[in-house]
């Protein structure tokens, strides 16, 4: 099926940045272009942004797999194009058949991965000439949807979406789909959204909010005692759950560019600043052999050579030595590399990159996260900077020349001793390095030093705490930049400002929603990429709102914007984990310790740990 | 270890990725097709693969080459028909032949390629030919200008059956492999009635120099 829109598309081509953004085409693209129910699903990034997200492919593939239902992709166009298609006309087109989303989908779904997409999500809305706020759409638009970590809360996007689905998406989305095709049929009209989103709102996880507002806005209590709770979905046997056999291969270049398995989901270490380790609590894990069959099925699929075990922190896999040797057993490809996103920082995870870097060598990964040990155990990151120092070592000692590292600053009872703590590891690490190599290519060796600012996320021990101001921020950069001693170091800084509108957008109630819709006024878009991020247009769009994008902290009972999204997390186990917190103290891991009652196994909720 | 010439096309919305994603695609499609394919030595190993001379992104092509080495020998047809069930009809695999290991590398051989312009004319009737002289005049023009070379023009067209290509000219250029395809056209605004008229271009063919004549990659 070619549509009109195509011709004209392709009339834009020549005069745009990378064309390869807008043609699909890939291998692996599903060849469906119709279904009794249909859903754009949408990235709010560029094209090869949104292809690097896993879930994205996930939801893809399970949606075309089902014989009733239909998907297709679309991205946000860049500037350049957006513009382009507007003075000729164009609205937003679906990738693969090349359609209007407004008149050709039921449901427009978007990922909303990180606080500074939402401006894309609402450049791509008015491209596609959908009316931005929900109650102003009308019976020919279809209902937009948001889903992913942002969606955690939703407040700040609330009035944008028709309804949210909170969680994990693999049967939700399926029953939410399902549940459209029933009342298209039962009325042999098109049904009305009403109706529709009436019917939706019985199914687990998915929020609908016109339902929470209360005179405007969103003060629910603590706990969302304003008879409104919304339960997360959790995915319970996650080794029985479906891997995409055929995942699309894009021709542009993606940040992952290789077969990506999700080999565990869920991460019980505690890091009391990481909302992934709340909300995708508890940890389960896939079996060796199922990973396997994913890896040698997708490689035959797709023609990657490489492959990365994703997850949280793969090393901790019960079982990870036996899949990566099983992996390394699977060909003998010359070119295989396998990588693991994110790593421990101790001895065993660096003895694990040793053995996989028999077969290619890749970059490696650190993220002590803060300066000093007590600071470490505030975050219950739980590295003594022993075991830093010995897997910093090791990894020279085994060849690597080049590691990357990660710290954050800003987190919470941090002073300047620890800031100063930061360049002071750092110049241990080099020194370690030097008396352990004796001089051998002590030389080459690089450390790239990722230093982000500590951004309070919804949810964690830390929602209730403070960002800091730009100023203050910078102040404690200088400090780092004073204290290191070497030029084998590099240092590299976030934005200042981008994580105080950060904090603003992930703990804003609804009423954040105008600046926002100011913001996109005034040109705001693609927020996340530094050439474009302009935080002058944000503070006014705040202003404008009569609101300041300057924090506060919220105190500990008061209600939170968030309060009726019920992540299965005990509110009173993060209040405890706050006050361990201030009093640098630590909770185990309950992979392999007790129980630390954070709420979230009951039923048929539970660790699932491989070969257990 | 074999060498094997390939011939394939570059069509459809897939010419608008750049050499360096048309080399990725090769690798992919080459893995999946589980040919034999060899790699190089080092600290990461990567397939023989070589393209010829970059098509600008936007171009088309019924004519694009690559060498590509494999471990052992395999035959043509079978190299051919193993890559076609695992690539996309626009980047499918015409030709295939094995070729001399010295066989020198198609970047070092290729002298020309034609092209073919196609001009979608807003106009119903056909170019005079004036216009013709004109529009060839401003080719030749614009790129004997910048690369004091000569260029060929010839098969002229025009009026097809088909509705949608009614108004359309088409003609073809052979230009040295050193000139950009960009170039040729950008003097257009003087040829009357040509005025933003949009054009879509295919390579056709690629020529290498042997014995002082052309000839086509594959004939060696
Ligand atoms: S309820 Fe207990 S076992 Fe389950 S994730 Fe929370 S702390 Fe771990």
């Amino acid at each position: 099926m070619s549509s009109k829109y195509e011709r004209q598309l392709y009339e834009i081509l020549p005069d745009v940045r990378r064309p390869s953004r807008y043609i699909g085409a890939e291998w692996n693209q599903s060849s469906k272009d119709t279904g009794d129910v249909s859903i754009a699903l949408a990235y709010p990034d560029v094209y090869e942004i949104g292809m690097s997200n896993l879930g994205l492919q996930l939801l893809y593939d399970i949606i075309n797999s089902h014989e009733r239902f239909h998907c297709e992709r679309v991205f946000a166009p860049w500037i350049d194009m957006e513009a382009e298609m507007q003075k000729k006309g164009l609205p937003l087109l679906s990738l693969e058949t090349k359609v209007p989303i407004k008149d050709s989908f039921d449901l427009f779904g978007f990922s909303l991965q990180y606080e500074l997409t939402f401006t894309n999500v609402l450049r791509m809305l008015r491209l596609a000439g959908i009316p931005l706020r929900s109650e102003e759409r009308d019976e020919s638009c279809p209902l937009v949807i948001g889903g992913g970590p942002c969606a955690f809360n939703p407040e700040p996007m609330a009035p944008f979406f028709d309804l949210f689905l909170i969680g994990e998406a693999e049967d939700a989305i399926l029953e939410i789909l399902d549940t459209v095709d029933k009342e298209k049929q039962k009325q042999n009209r098109k049904p009305l959204r009403e109706e529709v989103l009436k019917s939706l709102s019985r199914i687990e996880g998915v929020y609908i909010p016109a339902k929470g507002e209360i005179n405007g806005s969103s003060r629910f209590t603590e706990k969302g005692e304003q008879g409104l709770s919304i339960k997360r979905r959790v995915m319970t046997g996650i080794d029985n759950l479906s891997i995409p056999k055929n995942p699309v291969v894009p021709y542009m270049e993606t940040i992952h560019d290789r077969c990506v398995i999700e080999v565990m989901r869920g991460c019980t270490r505690g890091c009391r600043f990481c909302q992934a380790g709340i909300v995708y609590r508890p940890t389960r894990e896939r079996k060796v052999d199922t990973v396997v069959k994913a890896v040698s099925e997708q490689i035959k699929a797709t023609g990657y050579e490489d492959v990365s075990l994703s997850s949280l922190s793969t090393t901790d896999h019960s079982q990870i030595v036996e899949m990566l040797e099983a992996i390394a057993n699977l060909s003998k490809s010359p070119g295989r590399s396998i990588s693991l996103p994110s790593m421990r920082t101790d001895q065993f995870s660096v003895d694990i990159a040793a053995t996989i870097a028999k077969m290619k060598r890749t970059g490696l990964t650190f993220a002590p996260e803060a300066g000093t040990e007590r600071l470490r155990r505030v975050i219950n990151k739980g590295l003594t900077e022993a075991q830093i120092l010995e897997a910093t070592t090791k990894a020279f000692k085994m060849g690597w020349s080049r590691l990357k590292l990660y710290f954050m600053i800003g987190l919470p009872t941090e002073t300047d001793e620890d800031v100063i703590g930061i360049a002071q590891l750092l110049n241990k690490i080099l020194s370690a390095a030097r008396d352990e190599l004796k001089g051998k290519n002590v030389g080459r060796i690089k450390l790239t030093v990722s230093v982000a600012s500590f951004v309070p996320k919804p949810h964690t021990p830390f929602q209730w705490i403070k960002t800091l101001l730009p100023e203050e921020i910078e102040r404690r950069q200088k400090l780092i930049r004073d204290n290191v001693k070497s030029k084998q170091i590099f240092l590299r800084w976030h934005d200042a400002s981008v994580s105080v509108l950060e904090a603003a957008l992930a703990r804003g109630g609804r009423e954040t929603a105008n600046a926002i819709e100011n913001a996109c006024k005034l040109g705001a878009g693609f927020d996340s990429w530094t050439e474009r991020f302009e935080f002058e247009i944000w503070k006014e769009a705040f202003s404008l709102a009569g609101m300041d994008v300057g924090e506060k902290a919220i105190n500990v009972g008061e209600p939170l914007p968030w309060g009726h999204i019920d992540t299965g997390i005990d509110i009173d186990w993060l209040k405890r984990e706050y006050e361990l917190a201030t009093s640098a103290e630590e909770t185990e891991d309950c992979r392999d310790n007790l129980c630390s009652e954070c709420g979230v196994c009951r039923g048929k909720i539970g660790l699932e740990i491989a070969g257990e | 270890m074999s060498k094997v010439r390939i011939k394939y096309r570059k069509a459809e919305v897939l010419r608008w990725l750049s050499h360096m994603e048309t080399y990725r695609a090769w690798m992919r499609i080459i893995r999946r097709s589980e040919i034999p394919i060899r790699y190089s030595e080092g600290f990461s190993p990567h397939p023989k693969i070589s393209l010829g001379p970059a098509l600008p992104v936007g171009v088309g092509s019924e004519a694009e080459y690559m060498d590509i080495k494999l471990e052992g020998d395999m035959a043509a047809a079978t190299v051919r028909e193993s890559i076609n069930s695992k690539a996309p009809e626009a980047l499918m695999v015409l030709e295939a032949k094995v070729i001399p290991d010295q066989t020198k590398s198609l970047g070092a051989t290729v002298k020309y390629s034609d092209y073919r312009f196609y001009l979608l004319n807003e106009r119903s009737d056909s170019l005079s030919a004036q216009e013709r002289c004109v529009l060839e005049g401003s080719i030749t023009k614009q790129v004997g200008k910048n690369r004091g070379q000569r260029i060929k023009c010839f098969e002229w067209s025009q009026g097809n059956e088909k509705e949608e290509q009614k108004n359309m000219i088409d003609f073809v250029l052979r230009l040295p492999v050193s000139t950009r395809v960009k170039d040729t056209l950008t003097d257009l605004d003087e040829v009357p009635d040509l005025k933003n008229c949009s054009f879509v271009v295919d390579r056709i063919a690629q020529w290498i120099g042997k014995d002082k004549m052309l000839a086509e990659p594959l004939q060696i």
